[in-house]
């Protein structure tokens, strides 16, 4: 529909414009003022209903990008990322098993490190089916315990 | 009348979300599975999940968000109740499922059977903060 009323007032822009030039050529000495500024005028109203459309679709396309940089429409939009979840379903189980042997607080009875790896531990359970924490654990078993 | 075509609107919006995210899921998994990460196929489907767990926001007759795997034998009832837990330890997963009109978690194998189900709503922790 828009797409049809910019067209029409396309047309209507064209029609007046040879008019115009119509007048111009047949009447080289005379010109016929009361045609040309009819033109003019309806020339000067179109250019104006198109700077103004312009500027409403300018103005909707910066408040909608604003909205959506933003605002909840941002989260909203965000999108998760699936490949972790992928690695949740398919790798977390075995890292899992691999971490709770390695940081059971049996294996440090009477040692300083107990406390530590309990905590550790409590957080390993905590996110049995989070790889990138599990990942981010291994990481701290390595270099804590 | 405004009002109504934003009812339209963003009732097109949701349906883009939703396809969008069951179209994710399974490109990750074809990818995972391509690779060698995953040893099995799955497949996430949109299903009219069950009446017993429908919440304010379910979608009518399409509520239910069916995860398929295709390990070419029937999962036993510890692989797919592991495979469910996963998807719903993940608290941002399961609160975009909620938002976008899902209400029921479904996990079947592609030969038996046998399938588990959770509600969503359940496991969204409701009244709740995300950490």
């Amino acid at each position: 529909m828009a797409q049809n009323g910019l067209l029409r007032i396309m047309q209507t822009l064209v029609d007046t414009s040879h008019k115009s030039t119509a007048v111009d050529t047949t009447s080289s000495k005379v010109l016929d003022d009361g045609i040309a500024n009819e033109a003019v005028y309806q020339n000067g109203w179109l250019c104006v209903l198109i700077i103004s459309l312009l500027a409403g679709l300018l103005i909707i396309y910066i408040l909608n990008r604003r909205k959506s940089a933003t605002g909840l429409e941002a989260l909203k939009r965000q999108n998760i990322d699936m490949e972790n979840v992928m690695f949740d379903i398919h790798r977390s189980r075995e890292l899992y098993n691999e971490l709770k042997v390695k940081c059971h607080p049996d294996r440090f009875i009477g040692l300083d490190k107990m406390q530590q790896a309990e905590k550790i531990f409590q957080e390993l359970s905590d996110n049995k089916h989070n790889y990138l924490k599990l990942l981010e654990l291994k990481e701290r078993i390595n270099n804590e315990l | 009348m405004w009002y109504r075509v934003i009812e339209i609107v963003e009732w097109f919006g949701d349906l883009t979300e939703r396809y969008r995210l069951v179209r994710d899921f399974n490109r990750a998994a074809k990818m995972s599975f391509v690779s060698g990460i995953a040893p099995t196929l799955l497949e996430a489907k949109i299903t009219m999940g069950e009446s017993a767990y429908r919440h304010e926001f379910s979608k009518w007759l399409a509520g239910g968000f069916r995860i398929k795997a295709l390990a070419g034998r029937p999962l036993s009832k510890s692989e797919l109740i592991e495979l469910g837990r996963v998807v719903l330890d993940n608290k941002e997963l399961v609160r975009k499922l909620v938002s976008l009109g899902w209400d029921t978690l479904e996990v079947h194998s592609n030969e038996g059977y046998n399938g588990a189900k959770w509600a969503l709503k359940d496991h969204a922790d409701l009244g709740g903060y995300l950490s």
